[in-house]
């Protein structure tokens, strides 16, 4: 059941890069700025540095097995049943956070640009889309981010540019006044949503036509995210001052609505609305394929093709299920976090503890073996 | 000998009876082979039988299409050119037997191209396109000779696809005069040429043409792989065809590109596209195409670089116009007033004021409208055309904004977007973009920009899937090909195109040695 | 009741679509699990357009990665 045909290292590089700026774009943002204030910059870079660690061991976790997606690797070094449940897991890992995505998609539609129209209406569209993503492939959904990728690039640069003007530098200060604590508390979201969602990687990297350039691919795709995602937090502070960027459910928006140039006023606010559309879509639709690959491979199916409907469909619902409002649902940044390390940390640093606890059982048993043999 | 089980009953027999005649052999007796192709072809009164000897004499007959043959070239070359043969006369008096037909074609036709025919199939397809064919008493084998020869069209200007630089021959509607016209665009002799014939009833001749070395061999062989698996009545246009072997059927976009300009698919064969030709129609095909293909006109490459590249640009402005125009219109002015400039949004609402219909129904309203103009003015003769567009643009257009049932903005946004859509060089893909923006309107109207951003999306998500023979369709923006770059949006000066598209060919890539400047030195 | 019907008509739509190319190459574990999802999904539709409340499954998630969070939390305090 192969996943793709053949992505280039430059398409690998362009999902880690949408998946790191995926829905952090519009979501994040405002998580440092509530902790760290006027410091979560610096929140910012810590977490991107601890960003680049997590992606380091989880591109060593991928580097094992490469041809192997991550339901094979498991039961290969977890033994069956250990493998199954751990498959299992991650299987609700994806869907819950797929979930997760669309749910702030219809969150933020209809609170800020669409108020009449109804969430579930968003729902079933991004569903829709998602399951037509899933059903033509990887590749496709790599040709259509590659393919949309310079607008995104474009529009970004105009964005940042146009803000420059508005930038007010006094918004840094006071610098470190918290202390170290307010930081470290903003840089955990910082670093689990944008890179440690990377570990949905662990089955795009079979569909990788070269796997040695996996490696570097994944981090500069991710270091480019993280790039973009300090940049728009910097910008949240310098344009929108602390106090409003922290009491913000989204701040790149309310960004973008600052940005007037002489008669072009509230344009800008779209340029947003499709650029977070768009990492977004292109996170979810991995999230989605993976999904019905790894439940199909899970669940021991031939086809990895047929069940997008149904899944989409159960989508809209637990979207809707998983939070009775905009402001319950951001409840879930105390925790969720730390389903993240679960499954890109602790997952990447199990497969390698197993891999080299093989390793050297393998070793031992060559060299008995090798002893047999010296003494014919 | 044996049918498939797969046609339909009721002509099996009948393609029984088709497939016993054409593998039947001719026979010895000349009046027998008379009467079966007179009876065969119903006493048709174009089919001309000329016998000639006299009693005694060997019998001989010339069979050829009035109206397909040149009769000068019949005359001339077979008639004259047996009757008045010495060695003939002599010998059908003395050994009437040794007159065979291979020995006419050898030695006493002067005739340009004569090939030998052993069964009917072969006698009647050589008869009904225009050749000649000899038969002798007492031979059970005939001789086809070239007197192709009909009234065409001849050799005129392009309606659909004019420039203003550049050769302005067409292709016509006879295979031999188009392919000649490309053989005289590259004379290289690597440029093949196979011909088939597709159709069971209209026995049309399909050619492939394509440069060996630069076309890759894969694609050529897929090629030929489609064109055998057609079984079909008849092939009239080379649009049969083109909907027979196309990737895929379910998809507004066209993956098959076609032009009746023979420097078009000369520039097409060079970077190693293979070409298909159709006999009686002035389209050819040529494949693999990309979106990309459809944008570009012959001109880019006969004007400055610097104009071309500029004027892509433009056409990539009105793809833009012309697919979402209308849409932004009705998804700003429905959901996102506030993205309007204040000026504007007063005097859009004021216009908006008494129209009874809300913008969905105005667009779609006005859309059909124009659809229904266009496809009119086609049909209209030459003399009343330009008014009758005059009046149902102008006047009605006035007149409904006048009357209060559509507002002048909607009127400048659906004439700005069909104006924008004739910008594409390619009919086909105008064709396509008239067809999306629907849905597109359709999804402004009811989830505004969301809509417009998802159905977007959607657009994209299925033109990365598309596939032309094997080839990615959105060629080289997706997967990025930066070397292509050079002449997919921009055109860059004809001394910077040194390589061929990669996705074309892996082999011979190189196009040019990078020349030394061209100045001279001071 | 409108949206039930919408609900349903949906799920009978997904199965029209898929259930026969499924049922032709004889997949039957395929065949199983699909029902099964689209069985789940329509129910929790249902169920969800009657208002009638259901368990969140963030609720167990957030039981299991509660405690850790709101240690860290207190930790960096």
């Amino acid at each position: 059941m192969k996943l793709t045909e053949g992505l280039s290292g430059r398409q690998f590089a362009l999902l880690a890069a949408y998946i790191s700026i995926g829905d952090s774009m519009l979501v994040l943002p405002s998580i440092p700025a509530n902790a760290a204030k006027q410091n979560a910059w610096i929140s910012a870079i810590i977490g991107l540095a601890a960003g680049m660690i997590v992606v380091w061991l989880i591109s060593a976790a991928g580097r094992l097995y490469p041809r192997m997606t991550l339901m094979q690797s498991s039961e290969r070094l977890f033994g069956k049943w250990v493998g199954k449940a751990v498959s299992g897991c991650f299987v609700m890992y994806l869907f819950l956070s797929i979930s997760a995505h669309t749910r702030e998609i219809g969150d933020f539609m209809t609170t800020q640009m669409m108020p009449e129209t109804p969430i579930q209406a968003i729902h079933i569209m991004y569903a829709g889309i998602m399951a037509m993503a899933a059903r033509l492939g990887l590749e496709t959904i790599a040709r259509t981010g590659e393919f949309l990728f310079s607008f995104f690039l474009l529009f970004l640069i105009v964005f940042i540019l146009f803000l420059i003007p508005e930038i007010k530098l006094n918004n840094l200060l006071p610098v470190w006044d918290g202390g170290l604590k307010p930081i470290l508390r903003g840089s955990i979201t910082m670093t689990a949503y944008p890179f440690m969602e990377l570990a949905v990687l662990f089955m795009v990297i079979p569909g990788v036509r070269k796997p040695e350039v996996m490696r570097s691919n994944m981090v500069k795709g991710a270091l480019f995210g993280g790039i973009v995602l300090l940049s728009i937090i910097l910008l949240s502070i310098l344009v929108l001052g602390p106090d409003y960027a922290s009491r913000s459910i989204y701040p790149s928006y309310a960004l973008a609505k600052k940005i007037s140039i002489g008669k072009f006023f509230q344009r800008l606010e779209v340029i947003l609305a499709f650029m977070w559309l768009l990492s977004s879509f292109i996170k979810s639709a991995v999230f989605f394929k993976v999904l019905q690959t790894a439940f199909a491979q899970t669940t021991g199916m031939r086809t990895d093709k047929g069940m997008e409907l149904p899944f989409s469909m159960l989508l809209v619902f637990f979207a809707l299920l998983i939070s009775s409002n905009i402001l319950d649902f951001h409840e879930v940044d105390q925790y969720w976090p730390y389903m993240d390390m679960t499954f890109s940390v602790i997952l990447s640093l199990a497969l390698l503890a197993a891999y080299a606890m093989r390793r050297s059982a393998a070793g031992r048993r060559e060299e008995l073996g090798h002893e047999n043999k010296g003494k014919d | 000998m044996k049918e498939k089980k797969e046609k339909q009953p009721q002509t099996s027999s009948q393609n029984l009876k088709e497939q016993a005649l054409k593998e039947k052999s001719i026979m010895a007796s000349l009046p027998d082979n008379l009467e079966l192709i007179r009876q065969q072809l119903g006493n048709s009164s174009d089919i001309v039988i000329r016998q000639v000897g006299l009693p005694g004499e060997i019998a001989w007959a010339v069979v050829y299409t009035d109206g397909l043959a040149d009769k000068q070239l019949v005359s001339e070359f077979i008639l004259e050119s047996a009757m008045l043969h010495d060695r003939v006369k002599e010998e059908s008096k003395h050994d009437p037997a040794s007159i065979s037909p291979q020995l006419l074609a050898s030695n006493v036709l002067a005739i340009g191209e004569t090939k030998e025919i052993s069964n009917f199939g072969q006698l009647f397809t050589s008869l009904l396109s225009g050749e000649s064919v000899v038969l002798v008493d007492g031979h059970a084998a005939a001789i086809t000779a070239g007197t192709r020869g009909w009234r065409d069209r001849g050799i005129s200007e392009t309606l659909t696809e004019t420039v203003v630089r550049g050769p302005k021959e067409a292709f016509t509607e006879t295979l031999r005069t188009n392919t000649a016209m490309i053989r005289r665009k590259i004379k290289d002799p690597n440029l093949w040429l196979e011909t088939r014939q597709i159709g069971r009833v209209t026995g049309t001749e399909v050619s492939v043409m394509f440069i060996k070395g630069i076309a890759e061999d894969k694609v050529v062989e897929e090629v030929r792989i489609r064109l055998e698996r057609i079984d079909i009545d008849g092939i009239l246009e080379s649009g049969y065809i083109e909907e027979l072997i196309q990737d895929e059927t379910y998809t507004p976009f066209p993956t098959i590109y076609n032009s009746e300009r023979p420097d078009v698919v000369a520039a097409e064969l060079l970077e190693g596209k293979i070409a298909i030709l159709v006999d009686g129609t002035p389209m050819v095909l040529i494949v693999p195409a990309l979106f990309v293909s459809f944008l570009h006109s012959a001109e880019d490459y006969y004007h400055r670089f610097d104009i071309s590249t500029l004027i892509r640009i433009l056409r990539y402005i009105g793809v833009f116009i012309a697919l979402f125009g209308p849409s932004l219109y009705v998804a700003i002015t429905t959901y996102h007033q506030e993205m309007i400039p204040t000026q504007l949004l007063y005097s859009l609402a004021a216009q908006r004021e008494g129209i009874p219909f809300p913008a969905f129904i105005e667009a779609i309203m006005m859309e059909v409208a124009f659809e229904i103009l266009r496809e009119a003015g086609l049909r209209m003769p030459r003399s009343i055309g330009p008014a009758v567009s005059i009046v149902g643009t102008l006047v009605i257009g006035q007149a409904a904004v006048e009357a209060g049932i559509i507002s002048a903005a909607m009127v400048i946004v659906v004439s700005t977007t069909a104006i924008a859509s004739f910008v594409f060089p390619s009919y086909s893909l105008a064709n396509t973009m008239r067809m999306l923006r629907f849905p597109l309107m359709g999804l402004a109207a009811t989830f505004g920009l969301y809509g417009i951003i998802i159905g977007t999306f959607a657009i994209v998500l299925h033109v990365s899937s598309l596939r032309s023979f094997g080839v990615p369709y959105m060629g080289p923006f997706a997967p990025l090909i930066i070397s292509d770059q050079k002449d997919a949006i921009f055109r860059m000066p004809h001394w910077a195109q040194v390589t061929r598209p990669k996705l074309m060919n892996r082999n011979n890539k190189r196009r040019q040695q990078k020349p030394a400047s061209a100045k001279p030195k001071p | 009741m409108l949206s039930i019907t919408g609900i349903l008509l949906t799920a009978v739509t997904i199965a029209m679509l898929e259930v026969p190319a499924l049922w032709k190459k004889r997949l039957k574990k395929e065949l199983v699990l699909f029902s099964m999802i689209l069985l789940l999904a329509t129910g929790i539709g249902i169920v969800q357009s009657m208002h009638i409340p259901l368990p969140n499954p963030l609720d167990w998630v957030s039981s299991v990665y509660g405690p850790i969070g709101r240690l860290l939390d207190s930790v960096l305090n």
